[in-house]
C-alpha cells in the first residue's frame, strides 16, 4: 500500500462518488486495483444503506389501539386545544403560583404594619 | 409499508379531519404510517422496546401539533421528522446494553420496492449491515441513518441534531469507516 493508497482510503468515506477524489487521487485510483476495490466497497456500503430505506420493521401488534388510548389523556387534549406544550403550561402554573404567594406575602406585611402600635 | 394505500387526496382529507379533532381520522393515519414511524424509531435508537415508546410518543406529538400542520410537506415527511426529533429527545433513556441493541435486530423486517435481483443482494448483506449499524455509537449511527438511509442533507442533519455541518460530515466519515471495517475487515483477515 503506497502513501497515495492511504490518502485515497482516508478520503473515500467522506465522498459520495470517486469522481470527487480530485485529479491526482482519481488518476491514481484509475490505475490502482487496491484503491478500485476500496472504492467499490464504499459504493456497495452506500447502496446497501440506501436500500434499507425500503425495509420496514412491522410495528408490534396492538400498536394503533395503544396510541389511540394515549390520545384521550386529558393533558394531551388540553395541550392540543390550547396549542401549549406541557413545559409552557407548567411554567405558566408555576408563575401564577409564585404571583399568588408574593401577593399574599405583601398583604400580610401591609396588614402587620397597619396593626403595629405607632 | 402501509396496510391500505390511500391516495394523496384521501390522505389530505384525513389530515384535515384529524386537525379538526376527528380522532378516527387520526387513527387511520396512525394505521397507515405506523410501520414507517416504528422503523425510523428502530433505526435511530437501535432498541426495539425504546423504539415502541418513541413511535408512540411521535404520534402523540403529531396529534397535539396537527392543528398547526399547514400541509406544506407530505404528512409522511412531517411525521418522519417528528419521529426523528422524538428519538433524539429519548436518547438519554436509551438502554445501553449490547444485548438490547442486538435484540432489536430480531424484528423481521420487510423489504419493498426493490428489483428481485437487488432485493436478494441486499437481503444477503442486510443482517451484517444491521448488526454493524446497531454497533455504531449513537452519534455516528444517527448521522449515517439520516444521510445514507433516508437521504437527508448535511444542512438538515445539522439543524435537527443541533451540531455544525462540519461535525455532521466528520461523524458520517467516521461512521462509514467503522461500517466498512465491520463488514469487510474480518473477511479480509480470513482470506
Amino acid at each position: 500500500m503506497t502513501a497515495t493508497c492511504r490518502l485515497v482510503a482516508m478520503r473515500l468515506p467522506a465522498i459520495e462518488d470517486p469522481s470527487e477524489l480530485g485529479t491526482r487521487l482519481g488518476k491514481h485510483t484509475a490505475s490502482c486495483l487496491r484503491c478500485q476495490a476500496e472504492a467499490a466497497r464504499y459504493r456497495s456500503l452506500r447502496r446497501h444503506l440506501a436500500a434499507l430505506s425500503t425495509v420496514s420493521y412491522p410495528a408490534p401488534e396492538g400498536f394503533v389501539p395503544s396510541v389511540m388510548g394515549r390520545l384521550s389523556d386529558p393533558v394531551v387534549e388540553v395541550v392540543r386545544r390550547t396549542g401549549q406544550t406541557v413545559k409552557s403550561r407548567v411554567v405558566a402554573v408555576a408563575a401564577a403560583g409564585a404571583a399568588v404567594v408574593a401577593t399574599a406575602g405583601t398583604l400580610a406585611l401591609v396588614r402587620r404594619r397597619l396593626q403595629a402600635p405607632v | 409499508m402501509s396496510g391500505r394505500e390511500v391516495g394523496p387526496h384521501d390522505e389530505q382529507d384525513l389530515v384535515r379531519s384529524a386537525a379538526s379533532g376527528d380522532d378516527a381520522a387520526f387513527g387511520e393515519l396512525v394505521r397507515i404510517h405506523q410501520h414507517e414511524v416504528y422503523t425510523v424509531a428502530v433505526r435511530m435508537v437501535s432498541d426495539r422496546e425504546l423504539a415502541y415508546d418513541v413511535a408512540q410518543e411521535a404520534f402523540v406529538r403529531a396529534w397535539r401539533a396537527i392543528p398547526q400542520f399547514r400541509g406544506d410537506a407530505k404528512f409522511s415527511t412531517w411525521m418522519h421528522r417528528i419521529a426523528v426529533n422524538t428519538a433524539l429527545t429519548h436518547r438519554e433513556r436509551r438502554k445501553r446494553t449490547k444485548t438490547d441493541a442486538l435484540d432489536a435486530m430480531h424484528v423481521e423486517p420487510v423489504a419493498e420496492g426493490l428489483s428481485p435481483e437487488r432485493a436478494g443482494e441486499s437481503a444477503a448483506m442486510r443482517p451484517d449491515l444491521e448488526a454493524a449499524l446497531a454497533g455504531l455509537a449513537d452519534p455516528l449511527r444517527r448521522v449515517v441513518v439520516l444521510k445514507d438511509v433516508y437521504g437527508w442533507s448535511h444542512a438538515e442533519i445539522s439543524e435537527h441534531l443541533e451540531i455544525s455541518i462540519t461535525a455532521a460530515k466528520v461523524r458520517l466519515h467516521r461512521g462509514r469507516k467503522v461500517l466498512r471495517s465491520a463488514l469487510w475487515e474480518h473477511k479480509e483477515d480470513r482470506s
